[in-house]
């Protein structure tokens, strides 16, 4: 038994055989079983202390907090939702991740203009736009169709053109609008683009060029076939490039592909099986294969030998405006000490693309295997030395600006699970 | 007072999906217990919003989607707590006979998987346990597909670097 997924299955099969057909327990409904006490607790109560006789002397304190409740709700739902409070005016009061140093305050960042003023993340509720230095909403941009939902985002170079991608459902056709931030940050009307991804095919990457006129997106149509589409924003026909054996697929859909500056060519992930690799496609080409029109620049094994100093470079990828190199988050960096010991750690590590080999090493920070790490990309300065990231450690996740090997956070935070977070 | 109808609609489910439930839940905690109370508390959810679903259809996807974040939930309050220890991946509550019976090649792969962050974690054991394909599995983490994929790779390859460092 070779393969880790066969080793995965007989694991968790044998773990999931422990608990017998016959040993499961009958349900207990909230009438015999109240909801503020476990399994465990239930000996220490009277038997019949119920929620039905808990429910009516609870009643009162419930309408109470209904209605505070309410109130709250209405309060936040006004128009713009600017967050209040100091740790929000200027982000300079949070804390980062316990043991990684702390970078200097994110307004000093934003005032130098290292970092963008303004970033839109997708909610629930919408496309937000969010200031930089605090967090705080600025706006939201509501879906244009009943229904609808925001999925993604994807930001061009000059801080202000975002393009978003709205569906109706997961498997409908996905829609495109532009908008853009005035200088006080609030989006024009969203204005829909021409293109689309027709029902039923997966979207797995979607990249503005830096100057805003060309749209790269990364489609699966269907029978195992991937890929990258180029549209013109202001409309025409889309060149595609397509190619088998491999996904496109990045971990959120804006980090599956980047523009350098030049627009001459377009980063993209490609993975096979366990194997990763980071390729650049030549734009010059018509369209046509994906695989010949493009060269690998990084390669890396997620599951190669041991002894390989850098281990694994995660879906999240960037490349620099430059062109010169490729920033991916990885958990996978191996050093091992003369007296055979190894130590693991995470980071931030740039590939020349030239050369393919590891360059440096933003954020590089000791893991252990009690603390399972994982990192984020979302945004890359010119020269990748600094970045923006999210830590996922210790069940949480910070948000903050990567330089050196220190941390500023800022206030944000995923506003729809995990998935694709927004972008700056 | 119980509502008939949809105590009679979760209980049918809870009889027909409790065993598959409480084994998932094993195998995300280790902790039989804890299991059970996690899918007893994701049906008592059911049970009280049974009249909100949009589609009864999807009761077994909501159900599932509250047993994977009231074991995140477990975990959360566990790595606060004590912790697991990371040198054998046994958790808290993990019964002896639970140990001999599952084995020691399976034990140090479990404790790998128990050992990722809890995202990852989910997407290998509804992926490789349950054997759910991308749609369900975003419906049950509510996430998209191009994540469900990423995640899972991003899983095989640090639960490749762990147990290969623990072989070294």
């Amino acid at each position: 038994m070779n393969l880790i997924e066969d080793r995965i299955r007989a694991a968790a099969r044998a773990a999931a055989d422990t608990v017998a057909p016959d040993s499961v327990p009958p349900l207990e409904l909230p009438a015999a079983r109240p909801r503020r006490f476990g399994r465990r607790h239930r000996a220490a109560r009277s038997p019949g202390e119920t929620w039905s006789t808990w429910g009516p002397r609870l009643a009162p304190w419930a309408a109470a907090l209904a209605v505070v409740a309410l109130v709250v709700t209405l309060v936040n739902v006004g128009p713009p939702a600017t967050q209040g409070g100091p740790d929000q005016a200027t982000g300079s009061s949070l804390a980062g991740p316990p043991g990684i140093p702390a970078g200097p305050p994110v307004s000093s960042y934003v005032r130098s203009g290292q970092v963008p003023p303004y970033y839109v993340t997708v909610a629930s509720s919408g496309a937000v736009v969010h200031l930089t230095v605090s967090g705080a909403t600025v706006a939201t941009i509501r879906p244009s169709r009943p229904g609808g939902t925001v999925v993604t985002v994807t930001a061009a170079g000059d801080d202000r053109t975002f393009v978003l991608a709205e569906q109706v459902g997961d498997r409908k056709a996905v829609t495109f609008y532009r908008v853009r931030l005035g200088s006080s940050g609030r989006p024009s009307a969203p204005a829909r683009l021409p293109m689309s991804v027709a029902a039923g095919q997966l979207m797995t990457g979607l990249a503005l060029s830096p100057d805003g006129t060309r749209l790269a997106i990364a489609v699966e149509p269907g029978g195992g076939v991937q890929q990258v589409r180029l549209y013109p924003v202001s409309g025409g026909p889309a060149r595609i490039w397509s190619a088998t054996g491999g996904s496109l697929s990045g971990f959120s859909r804006p980090r599956s592909l980047s523009w350098p500056a030049s627009q001459r060519t377009l980063a993209f992930n490609w993975l096979v099986h366990t194997t990763r690799s980071i390729r650049l496609l030549d734009l010059g080409t018509t369209g046509g294969n994906l695989l010949t029109a493009s060269r690998p620049v990084v390669t890396l094994a997620d599951t190669a030998p041991r002894g390989q100093t850098l281990y694994a470079c995660q879906a999240d990828m960037i490349i620099t405006p430059a062109g010169s190199a490729i920033v991916c988050p990885t958990t996978g960096i191996r050093s091992p000490a003369k007296d055979g010991t190894v130590t693991w750690s995470a980071g931030y590590a740039e590939f020349s693309t030239a050369t393919g080999r590891a360059i440096r090493i933003e954020g590089h920070w000791p893991m252990t295997f009690d603390d399972p790490v994982d990192l984020y990309l979302f945004w890359s300065d010119a020269s990748g030395q600094v970045l923006i990231g999210a830590i996922h450690s210790k069940g949480r996740d910070w948000f903050g600006v990567i330089s050196g090997n220190r941390f500023t956070p800022l206030n944000a935070r995923w506003a729809r699970g995990f998935d694709d977070f927004g972008a700056w | 007072m119980i509502n008939p109808a949809p105590a009679e609609a979760v209980t049918a489910l809870y009889q027909a999906h409790a065993l598959g439930l409480i084994r998932l839940a094993v195998v995300m905690l280790g902790d039989r217990a804890a299991a059970e109370d996690v899918v007893q508390e994701a049906f008592c959810g059911l049970y009280r919003r049974w009249h909100g679903l949009s589609d009864p259809g999807k009761a077994l996807s909501y159900v599932r989607s509250s047993v994977i974040n009231g074991c995140r939930t477990v975990l959360r309050r566990r790595r606060r707590q004590a912790g697991l220890d990371p040198s054998t991946g046994d958790p808290p509550g993990e019964s002896a006979e639970a140990r001999a019976l599952v084995g020691e090649e399976h034990r140090e792969v479990l404790a790998a998987i128990r050992s990722l962050p809890a995202r990852q974690r989910e997407a290998l054991v509804l992926r490789f346990y349950l054997d759910l394909n991308e749609d369900e599995i975003a419906a049950s983490m509510r996430i998209s597909r191009g994540t469900v994929k990423s995640t899972t790779s991003r899983a095989l390859a640090s639960l490749g670097r762990i147990l290969g460092e623990r072989q070294s």
